[in-house]
């Protein structure tokens, strides 16, 4: 009957075990029932893992077969001092390298998160490049005043001219020398980047085919910009903001224009089968404006009907004579094709402020009877 | 566990057979002669290096777990080093509406100029489909210098079903798949909810750039490491708005603080109908869209 | 590129580097279970190839990472993955789990060359002195007590060793596999896969590498142990292939949404080398091959050259396996409407001459550490007799 020498020590590593893993499970209970982590983790992981390390040495140590059943006598016992030699260069390597990840792990790391606290903070430190139009109305203060009340006022200066974090940084530097660091456009493309006619545009949106367009206006040559006769920043010369246009009703219920309900099954306006057209509520205007000279125009080419929001709509009525010599005024790159230009302000000298007050009746009358429309 | 307590020569009274010479017996753990290490000095170095490495483990990572979602944090202080910004205050969230687009391509440049991004490769970006009339759909993105689209995509001579234009920006999930495989901690989630890259701590292996389900995420060619919207992080702390917002000329995009009550996102998001993308993946994306068709992924 | 690719995916991102790195893992993951089969299983039919395996697979693992530093966009910043590893993220575990599998293998070959190195001391020239004594760690004795307690924790090694391997290789799997953004990857069976398909890429490295060194030497190939390993290599086979075909088979059977890319991703972009190249070539070939040498008994030439061929094309299969994986899964957009082309460039950092020359390191080292100290026990080293050509 074999008591092997090792015996107590192989009960002792398995208390130990014991002891471990129940202190595993009393900090994980913990860990479980806390909102925020208590416990390192990795710290749990290690007590396990020494924990097994015990259990598997206890049980090695019971189980060892006695001294006659594995070798003979003659036989020394196994020599492990070379690899306790290895093992103690390991240990003192591993703890080495643990000892050097200490000093290099970064000292916001965990601050808010697994990640370096600082990094959000050097995130938040750049340098903004744009600026808002309120830092050019700064220097500028003459072109914001038409651009606030024409149609482009919800369009940002940096959207057409780029950031200006270059250009203020130019200027503070250089002065008024030099390139200004900042895009001002010269060609039709950049207007077109926003107003070309493509399929996928929403149809309410202001969209031209340039060399339709062009064709129409008589212009010859389609490296001309637009800005020859847009101006960017009022592109349509409204004579007063667009938010203060005059309200234009709204289809809200069918009695807006039946006088009885129609027993249909349609009950919202979106399921109105027609679409409308000016011409539907405007019948006299649309009769008496086919007789005119500019009866080839649709509606919406002089009136721009701009939807605030889904039960506010406003239609522009144009006073401003700049707008009629959008289409109208003499420039040298009009070809014939154009339709009847004049000299501004040659044309209007002395006799009027806008082109309605003489030319009402190629539009449609402010006279109830109109004259025998202008042969072109 | 290393000294049994054991007298020298204690051991010889255990063995059963006696009668054999046994070599001298030394006490448990001592080093035997000629020996550089014995059992007691090894367990001695065992127990030292694990507890160091025990020390060194609990050192950091005091906090693995993810971001608290908004409602944890309330009224605690700013963090120091972020000026005047709390950033417990706030939490961003972005909103897209499609039926506005019109594809100008000012988003992209102005995105482009305000994060020096590099050449052919996108922050944000939009994309246009065009749907054939038997439903199948084309789809494509204005990769030329300018961000513009200079001719519609199918022929003019092709029936044609709807089309639309839907920009594209990173999601910042709330449960974002780019934070959870990133090996090295450089891929983060703010407290305000905005998803971002360690430039100093990424290695650019690119596994954020698999797990992305957007596309979002690429290598940056000259820092190469990996590079995404920030939502123009270095702004929005600072009251301003992101560059994309600030130069879309017909309020297609909208970027708020979904902690402010004043926002306009909360009315937003309460009235119109609005879907994520990808929600089956379950990276709770903060991107809503508005106007939204079947054949956007 | 056709269809619709987001702009930022037409770029490739995991090259050939990332091919490579699961295909030199896969070998040193077989090539420790071939080891551990003999020392810890006791099939004592491998004992040629038992000591040639285990160094083998440490020769790899020394190259494993060189793939990973050629792919990484800051490779200075390499050690960030155990300073500071963040494990919801499975390569995170590369770090410790390499290092820890590196230790293990290191030790368990340390011990194994330990006898030989210290003759080897005994007999050399100062160079070789100097570097046997470093490599000792300046402790020269041997003796039959020191050789036993070798051999113990050898076992206690090459036992600890397999889940250790499992996880590095298995680890991979993983992390192709829980990336839910792509359809191609995504799936449970990934790590599984990845396992078994190592394991046969380690055996047929072992196989092919015995012979055609026992063939260049002239030594005479020990056939029991070659059978053996012609038989492991059968039946792992069959496991992983099975495997992988059940994983495409149970997409192609459901057909959620992804299947309609899917399919065109495997009928068009990968046709050439999934189908016919992993599947119809480079797996019904070998499983061929290799059932006939495991049912019948073939005359020991013939079955030489039949298991020497089936090798090689095993580790063609695996390669392809990698590459059909991680290519393939990068040829499609995540936008589901489009695909793009990946084509590794020659001379670039993650170019097929760097890959080249990464995986044929292994070999030439090889073949120095066999000049320090044999890698085959003497009876294997033996020439074969000039009637014994005449024998079958």
């Amino acid at each position: 009957m074999l008591q092997s020498p090792r015996a107590p020590t192989g009960w002792l590593a398995l208390v130990l075990a014991v002891v471990l893993f129940g202190v595993v499970i009393l900090m994980a209970r913990a860990e479980v029932a806390a909102p925020k982590p208590v416990y390192n983790l990795t710290t749990i992981v290690i007590i396990g893992i020494l924990g097994f390390a015990a259990a598997a040495w206890g049980l090695v140590k019971l189980g060892a077969r006695g001294k006659q059943a594995q070798q003979s006598d003659e036989e020394k016992p196994a020599d492990y001092s070379h690899v306790l030699w290895l093992l103690g260069i390991l240990v003192v390597g591993l703890g080495g390298a643990a000892t050097v990840r200490y000093f290099l792990v970064p000292k916001t790391l965990g601050e808010f998160g697994y990640y370096r606290g600082d990094a959000a903070r050097e995130a938040r430190a750049g340098v903004p490049q744009h600026q808002g139009k309120e830092r050019c109305r700064g220097c500028h203060p003459e072109e914001p005043k038409a651009h606030a009340k024409d149609v482009h006022s919800k369009v940002e200066c940096e959207t057409c001219h780029g950031a200006a974090a270059e250009h203020l940084a130019h200027f503070e530097k250089e002065g008024m020398f030099g390139s200004k660091a900042i895009f001002v456009p010269t060609t039709r493309e950049p207007c077109l980047w926003c107003h070309r006619r493509l399929a996928a545009r929403p149809s309410s949106f202001p969209q031209v085919d340039p060399d339709e367009h062009y064709a129409f206006l008589g212009v010859g040559d389609p490296s001309t910009p637009c800005m020859k006769c847009h101006s960017p920043h009022e592109p349509l010369f409204l004579d007063r903001p667009v938010h203060e246009a005059r309200m234009h009703p709204v289809i809200q219920q069918c009695t807006d224009c039946h006088k009885v309900r129609p027993a249909k099954e349609a009950k919202r306006p979106e399921d109105h089968p027609a679409v409308f057209e000016c011409s539907y509520c405007h019948q006299d205007l649309a009769r008496d404006f086919a007789k005119r000279t500019h009866h080839n125009l649709d509606c919406s080419r002089c009136h721009q009907v701009y939807r605030e929001s889904p039960t506010a709509v406003r239609i522009v009525k144009h006073r401003d004579p700049r707008f009629c010599l959008l289409c109208h005024a003499k420039k040298p790159f009009r070809t014939d094709a154009a339709p009847p230009l004049v000299d501004w302000p040659a044309h209007g000298q002395g006799k009027a402020d806008t082109c309605i007050d003489c030319h009402a009746d190629n539009i449609h009358g402010s006279k109830p009877e109109p004259a025998a429309p202008e042969t072109p | 566990m290393s000294n049994q307590g054991r007298k020298p020569g204690s051991g010889t009274a255990t063995s059963p057979t006696a009668s054999d010479p046994q070599p001298p017996q030394r006490p448990v753990g001592e080093r035997a002669p000629g020996k550089a290490w014995g059992r007691r000095q090894f367990l001695n170095a065992g127990a030292a290096g694990g507890l160091i490495v025990i020390l060194v483990g609990m050192r950091h990572e005091s906090a693995e777990a993810g971001t608290p979602p908004p409602g944890e944090g309330e009224g605690k202080s700013a963090p120091p080093g972020f000026g005047d910004y709390n950033w417990y205050d706030h939490y961003w969230a972005y909103v897209i509406d499609t039926t506005k687009c019109i594809g100008c391509g000012s988003c992209m440049r102005a995105c482009r100029r305000e994060n020096k991004v590099p050449k052919d490769y996108f922050r944000t970006w939009i994309e246009r489909y065009e749907l054939r009339e038997g439903g199948e759909a084309h789809v494509d993105v204005a990769l030329n210098e300018q961000a513009s689209f200079d001719a519609d995509a199918l022929p003019a001579g092709e029936k044609k079903a709807k089309s639309f234009f839907v920009p594209k920006i990173c999601n910042h999930c709330a449960q974002s798949v780019c934070s959870q495989v990133c090996p090295v901690g450089a891929s983060y989630q703010t407290e305000d909810g905005v998803v971002l890259v360690d430039a100093e701590r990424c290695i650019g292996c690119a596994y954020c750039v698999q797990a992305c389900p957007y596309g979002s995420r690429f290598i940056n060619p000259d820092t190469h490491i990996a590079d995404k919207c920030t939502l123009c992080y270095h702004r929005i702390t600072k009251g301003k708005t992101t560059a994309c917002v600030l130069s879309c000329p017909v309020g297609a995009r909208m970027v708020g603080d979904l902690k402010d009550p004043k926002s306009p996102l909360h009315e937003i998001l309460r009235e119109r109908r609005y879907t994520l993308l990808h929600p089956e993946l379950g990276t709770h994306p903060k991107c809503y869209y508005i106007g939204m068709d079947i054949e956007v992924k | 590129m056709d269809g619709y690719v987001f702009p930022n995916e037409v770029n490739v991102v995991w090259t050939v580097m990332i091919v490579l790195y699961p295909y030199i893992t896969g070998l040193v993951a077989g090539a420790f279970v071939v080891s551990s089969l003999y020392h810890l299983f006791d099939r004592h039919q491998i004992k040629a190839v038992s000591r040639f395996s285990l160094v083998a697979a440490l020769v790899f693992l020394m190259f494993a990472t060189l793939p990973l530093l050629m792919h990484l966009g800051r490779p200075d910043r390499a050690f960030n993955i155990m300073i500071t590893p963040h494990f919801t993220s499975a390569m995170a575990g590369f770090g410790y789990i390499y290092s820890a599998y590196f230790i293990v293998v290191a030790i368990e070959v340390w011990l194994v060359v330990r006898s030989d190195l210290v003759k080897r001391y005994e007999s050399g020239g100062l160079l070789t002195r100097a570097f046997c004594s470093v490599v000792l760690l300046g402790d020269r004795r041997d003796s039959p007590e020191m050789r036993r307690a070798n051999h113990r924790i050898v076992r206690f090694l090459a036992g600890l060793g397999i889940p250790m391997a499992c996880l590095l290789h298995g680890y991979v799997g993983f992390l192709f596999g829980s990336v839910k953004a792509n359809p191609w990857w995504s799936t449970p069976l990934m790590f599984v896969i990845f396992i078994f398909s190592a394991i046969v890429s380690g055996i047929a490295v072992l196989t092919f590498h015995y012979m055609t060194i026992a063939w260049i030497n002239g030594w005479k190939v020990d056939q029991e142990c070659v059978r053996a390993l012609g038989g492991f290599l059968w039946g792992f086979m069959i496991v992983a292939v099975s495997l992988e075909v059940l994983e495409v088979l149970s997409i192609a059977y459901k057909q959620t949404e992804e299947w309609e890319l899917l399919y065109l991703l495997i009928t068009k972009k990968l046709f050439f080398t999934y189908v016919i190249l992993q599947y119809l070539v480079f797996s019904l070939i070998p499983f061929f091959l290799l059932g006939i040498n495991t049912l019948f008994r073939l005359r020991d030439r013939v079955s030489n050259v039949v298991l020497w061929v089936a090798s090689v094309m095993l580790l063609a299969q695996v390669l392809l396996m990698r590459w059909n994986v991680v290519i393939g899964g990068q040829l499609f957009s995540k936008s589901h409407r489009g695909f793009t082309d990946y084509m590794p460039g020659w001379g670039t950092r993650e170019g097929l001459i760097v890959a080249v020359i990464i995986f044929t390191i292994p070999f030439i080292l090889l073949y120095v550490f066999h000049r320090i100290v044999p890698l085959f026990p003497p009876e294997v080293m033996v020439k074969k007799s000039k009637d014994a050509t005449a024998q079958g």
